[in-house]
């Protein structure tokens, strides 16, 4: 994975100099400020008489000798820089190779070049992965700009006084250089000549039928098994030492359990690296450590204290680019895991995101009232994983040079599942899984599809925390006290007026609120910004964290 | 090798919490903040300790190297009343603590530099004279409120002191974690130690050798430097991490990693070292570095830049260095994207040659010494400022990238012995006076001469120096010096003296660097850490330090 940025100016013209930074100055060191997603290399193109300047700073993972960036087509019109995986490569590649004889892509995200010059924009239709890139073809002065389909990999976008569009991976990049800057919208596409770039405008290419769509299919649980296979078979291409997460919940434990089974398959004597944090004594690392020892992993446990993680709090902020409480609760011991981790060496790690959105297993899924908000709910959150979850797991990781895959989000595999219908995947009484209406825990067919013996059962079985929860009550507890020893009584009265985008409701949003304006000023950049709160509507209370929400005591009690 | 970053009170009372930047910081969290403007250095973990009521927080930025699992710092001994932030490698940890397990049976290191704080228990302040290697600490007695500062004799590894406006003390190993908050910065020097409380502490030079102060009249002993220069690799080989060594192409770090092959060869006689070279296409470098490899059959990689490559990092190198001396900047860049590319590769340790010119009086300016005296004073004083220049390049770049450089010729006592044996020896051109047969020598003479035998091929074991900024190819110092003249204009350069008033830059290009400077280290005291680095203008030296500007160099390319 890697960090990429791009300054386009509006008419397609040279950029003049800036007091004393030239274009390849002013890209460079604002690219700079993302230089910890890249931190192997830093590739800069500049094409000065059309106002063009494209940096890469790169973390080689995949073709580590051969996929420097930006990559180049061979007539050397077409430039690209890309930050993510696709998926897909080799089979593209080969069908390529049809066309090109003799074709090597240099690493996956070359196959981009290539199919542009085949198909064109529709070349999204094509690839299947997490990314978001920058493609400039100086021959046609064109640009074609885009972001995976559920927003795995950020990209913003925003303008400058002189009307200059910028993209970059993070925001921290146009902060103090852009006027105007925002989200650049998971799953669009924005094409266009350099001349129409004042009116370049993001439109969707992905289109899921589920999106509008009540799915009516039944699940198929070898079908889901084969799936989710298949998803964590492709995120296994990796030329560099990698390991998994493993939080002691199911869904990252499932996909341990799988990545050791394929690695097995390649050499039988194949030990996955897995790793946990959690504080001393975290009920977690009891049930990652039954996982390890059931998958045979090489397992490592990071034990940190309260102080360790509250150390972190500005940094993590700053590297966030969000104030929402969730976001930041679940991401610190995250942070510190990630640190650990890349110092052993490893440079790629999976996770297992994305199961609770589209599985439904979030706590206060279990209050849905019928399937219809059920299924609308799924699709909300899917859409907003790219600020909540993902973003976080993208940016905790990348902070210090480690990329994190997400299988459960495979594009294939999310269609699949937020196909099945909702009657079977709805936790808690109204679950009609085969037809047979009964109580049932939430991500139930996720779980029956791997029964058997992927995961002892006491993990397979276990009810989800969120996994702030999971790491540790004490932190939970620490962080609302500590925000109140830096905000009065009186600040905190005064919020609206200060902060009248999204105002904070307690000390401890005001603190993290007052920390992104201090890094990223200005409304713009607090717009960025969505609250992750379960549906007060349907009576949850707003305290994000797993423990407030009441089914967890009760789910205790049936498991 | 680490960072290290502490704050005493003036008083040996608390530092009440303070508003800093816009917002409220507890003194662990202005430690912490400031300590992660050198998290570079210690990219793995970061521990803090706090003595909340004594005023006193430390921290310690780790990178890994020595005692993996154990090393995390700050140590605090068994009692609870010594607490020790370190940075470096004591080289003599192994039977220091063989000595030390002697009084405290079953004593067991938890690193190299743990050994200090039991030391400390045992000998006070006579424990600078039992340790050796690359060192700056800070000791904390938290029942006397006394501390120990100290450096080791060459000041290998930096540490700056200051001091806020309250009185308080701050130690950081770099300027960059005390520009903000301190009045008066300076320089620790090298080979010297503090101890006291805050406000009474007493200064002296732990490291005093007679070749400081009179002419040394030893002669030279080949196979006894020989041994004394494979000693010192060996103990710079202690690493439970992959390592590497530089080859830059000349004598000295050829030298180094073709005695490294041989030591590791001991116990593997398969081993290959890990080589690495750095220069523009053709650079003359290239072709001494592979002869080298070959002959000691390394992994050798040659890293192949782009000049706009290495002048994007112009800013970045400034700030890391610390200094604006125009050679040091120079010679600094291609090292920097060197640095940064061994550090993708998993390697955290690499050994160099650094220190060789100035115990052997390698500059091509020494062939102009006058006599032996002068010749020797030189020397002295070129290795009293090695931590200005060579050092201070070498380990900060290296460090901008968590990697460590090690410097065998560095070695406290192989720099003893060397700078023991008389300057006769020594002397580059018609002066020298080898076995007293006086005849035109080359410089280094003596060292080349220890090595004759199957070592390195002779192309390379008798190649004439060049320094490293030209040995990287021809093109790169007029380029640099291109660009950087590129951004001054003449009424700005007019002004220099007005706007720096000290050490008043007298190029262009010397005027560029030091705004950079001024603005990453405002203020007069950050400017008078830096040392410019020239040649002897008295000897009829020219003033512009690359080495083909000495006529010297011209003389033997023209043979």
């Amino acid at each position: 994975m890697c960090g990429i940025l791009a300054i386009f100016s509006p008419d397609g013209r040279a950029i003049q100099a800036q007091s004393v930074h030239s274009l390849r100055e002013l890209a460079y060191r604002q690219s700079g400020k993302q230089r910890h997603r890249g931190p192997d290399d830093t590739g800069v193109l500049v094409i000065a008489e059309q106002g063009v300047a494209l940096v890469h700073e790169r973390l080689a993972v995949i073709g580590v000798e051969t996929g420097h960036q930006p990559l180049q087509s061979r007539d050397g019109n077409i430039s690209l820089i890309a930050n993510g995986e696709i998926y897909n490569y080799v089979e593209l590649a080969r069908q390529i190779a049809t066309r090109l004889p003799g074709y090597q892509p240099k690493s996956d995200s070359n196959v981009i070049i290539e199919l542009y010059e085949e198909h064109g924009a529709e070349l999204l239709q094509h690839i299947r992965g997490m990314f978001s890139f920058v493609l400039y073809d100086r021959r046609r002065r064109q640009l074609l700009v885009a972001r995976d389909p559920l927003g795995i990999i950020p990209l913003y976008m925003g303008h400058d006084a002189a009307g200059n569009i910028w993209f970059a991976s993070e925001m921290k990049c146009l902060t103090g250089v852009c006027q105007q800057l925002g989200i650049f919208p998971p799953g669009h596409v924005a094409a266009g000549t350099v001349e129409q770039l004042q009116q370049l405008q993001p439109v969707r290419y992905y289109k899921p039928s589920w999106r509008r769509v009540m799915p009516t299919r039944q699940v198929q649980l070898q079908e889901l098994r084969a799936q989710l296979e298949l998803a964590v078979r492709t995120h296994l291409q990796c030329d560099v030492p990698f390991g998994a997460l493993l939080s002691g919940g199911v869904d990252s434990s499932l996909i341990a359990a799988i990545a050791a089974r394929i690695m097995r398959e390649r050499n039988a004597g194949h030990k996955l690296r897995t790793f946990s944090v959690g504080m001393h004594g975290s009920p977690d690392f009891e049930h990652a450590h039954l996982v390890a020892q059931h998958i045979g992993s090489q397992h490592e446990e990071i034990a940190f204290s309260v102080e360790d993680c509250l150390d972190g709090v500005r940094d993590l902020i700053y590297h966030l680019e969000s104030y929402d409480v969730a976001t930041v609760r679940c991401s610190l011991p995250m942070f510190y895991l990630a640190r650990h981790i890349k110092s052993t060496g490893i440079k790629m790690i999976l996770s297992g995101e994305g199961a609770d959105e589209i599985f439904g297993g979030y706590l206060y899924f279990h209050k849905a009232p019928n399937y219809e908000q059920f299924h609308e709910e799924m699709v909300t959150r899917c859409e907003q994983l790219h600020v909540s979850d993902i973003l976080r797991a993208n940016k905790v990781t990348m902070s210090k040079g480690l990329e994190l895959r997400v299988p459960f989000l495979d594009t294939s595999l999310v269609d699949h599942v937020m196909s099945i219908r909702p009657q079977d995947k709805i936790p808690g009484p109204l679950n009609e899984y085969l037809g047979q209406r009964k109580w049932r825990m939430e991500k139930f067919v996720l779980r029956q599809a791997f029964a058997g013996d992927y995961l002892p059962d006491a993990v397979l079985w276990r009810q989800k925390e969120q996994f702030s929860d999971g790491v540790g009550y004490a932190l939970i507890d620490a962080l609302p006290e500590f925000a109140a020893r830096h905000v009065s009584d009186a600040q905190l009265l005064a919020a609206q007026e200060r902060f009248p985008i999204n105002p904070p409701k307690t000390k401890e949003a005001f603190y993290y609120r007052c920390i992104f304006e201090e890094q990223f000023p200005g409304e713009a950049a607090a717009n960025t910004v969505e609250k992750w709160a379960p549906r007060l509507d349907w009576g949850c209370p707003e305290d994000p964290s797993g423990r407030a929400q009441t089914a967890h005591d009760q789910a205790y009690g049936k498991c | 090798m680490c960072g290290i970053f502490a704050i005493f009170s003036s008083d040996g009372r608390p530092i009440e919490t303070q508003c800093f930047q816009g917002s409220k910081h507890s003194l662990r969290e202005l430690a912490y903040r400031q300590s992660g403007r050198q998290r570079h250095r210690g990219p793995d973990s970061t521990g803090v300790v706090v003595i909340p009521e004594q005023g006193v927080a430390m921290v310690h930025e780790r990178l890994r190297i020595v005692g993996v699992e154990m090393g995390d710092q700050p140590f605090v001994s068994d009692s609870g009343d010594l607490v020790l932030v370190a940075n470096g490698e004591i080289y003599n940890y192994l039977e220091l603590s063989a000595q030390i397990a002697k009084r405290r049976s079953g004593y067991k290191p938890k690193s190299d530099c743990h050994v200090i704080l039991e030391l400390y228990q045992d000998y006070g302040l006579e424990l600078l004279q039992h340790i050796t290697g690359m060192y700056a600490f800070a000791l904390y007695d938290k029942r006397s409120k006394e501390l120990l500062l100290a450096r080791d004799p060459f000041g290998i590894i930096p540490m700056y002191i200051g001091e806020d406006a309250a009185g308080n003390v701050w130690i950081a190993s770099e300027l960059k974690c005390l520009a903000a908050c301190c009045d008066r910065v300076e320089t620790f020097t090298p080979g010297e130690a503090r101890f006291g409380r805050v406000g009474a502490m007493r200064r002296w030079r732990h490291f005093e050798q007679p070749w400081q102060k009179q002419l040394p009249s030893l002669p030279c002993d080949l196979s006894l430097l020989r041994a004394s220069l494979e000693s010192a690799v060996r103990t710079h080989l202690h690493c439970d991490v992959h390592f590497g060594a530089l080859l830059s192409g000349g004598v000295d770090s050829s030298l180094i990693a073709s005695i490294a092959t041989k030591i590791m060869r001991e116990t593997n006689p398969s081993y290959r070292l890990k080589t690495f070279s750095v220069g523009l296409r053709n650079a003359p470098d290239f072709e001494a570095a592979r002869q080298v490899a070959k002959y000691i059959d390394s992994e050798h990689t040659e890293l192949i830049f782009e000049i706009d490559e290495a002048l994007d990092g112009i800013r970045d190198i400034v700030y890391h260095l610390e200094t604006y001396d125009v050679t040091t900047v120079r010679c600094s860049l291609p090292m920097l994207l060197l640095a940064r590319y061994i550090k993708s590769t998993g390697i955290k340790m690499i050994l160099s040659g650094e220190g060789a010119d100035e115990i052997f009086g390698g500059y091509l300016y020494f062939h102009k010494a006058p006599n032996y005296e002068q010749f020797h004073e030189e020397l002295v004083k070129r290795v009293q400022q090695l931590h200005l220049s060579d050092c201070l390049r070498a380990n900060k770049v290296a460090m901008a990238k968590g990697v460590e450089l090690r410097v065998p010729f560095l070695d406290t006592e192989f720099v003893n012995y060397v700078m023991n044996i008389r300057p006769q020896d020594k002397i580059p051109g018609p002066l020298n006076e080898f076995k007293d047969e006086r005849k035109s020598r080359m410089e280094k003479f003596v060292l080349r001469a220890a090595f004759a035998e199957d070592y390195l091929p002779d192309a390379v074991l008798w190649r004439q120096k060049e320094q490293f900024s030209d040995g990287v190819g021809y093109d790169w110092i007029d380029s640099i010096r291109r660009v950087a003249t590129s951004h001054v204009d003449d009424a700005e350069f007019a002004q220099a003296a007005e706007r720096f008033p000290f050490n008043t830059p007298t190029t262009k290009e010397a005027f560029y660097y030091r705004c950079i400077f001024e603005q990453q280290f405002p203020g007069e005291s950050a400017a008078r850490t830096v040392v410019r680095w020239v040649p002897r203008l008295d000897w009829g030296c020219p003033e512009d330090p690359s080495g083909r500007a000495q006529a010297v160099h011209q003389n033997k390319s023209e043979q």
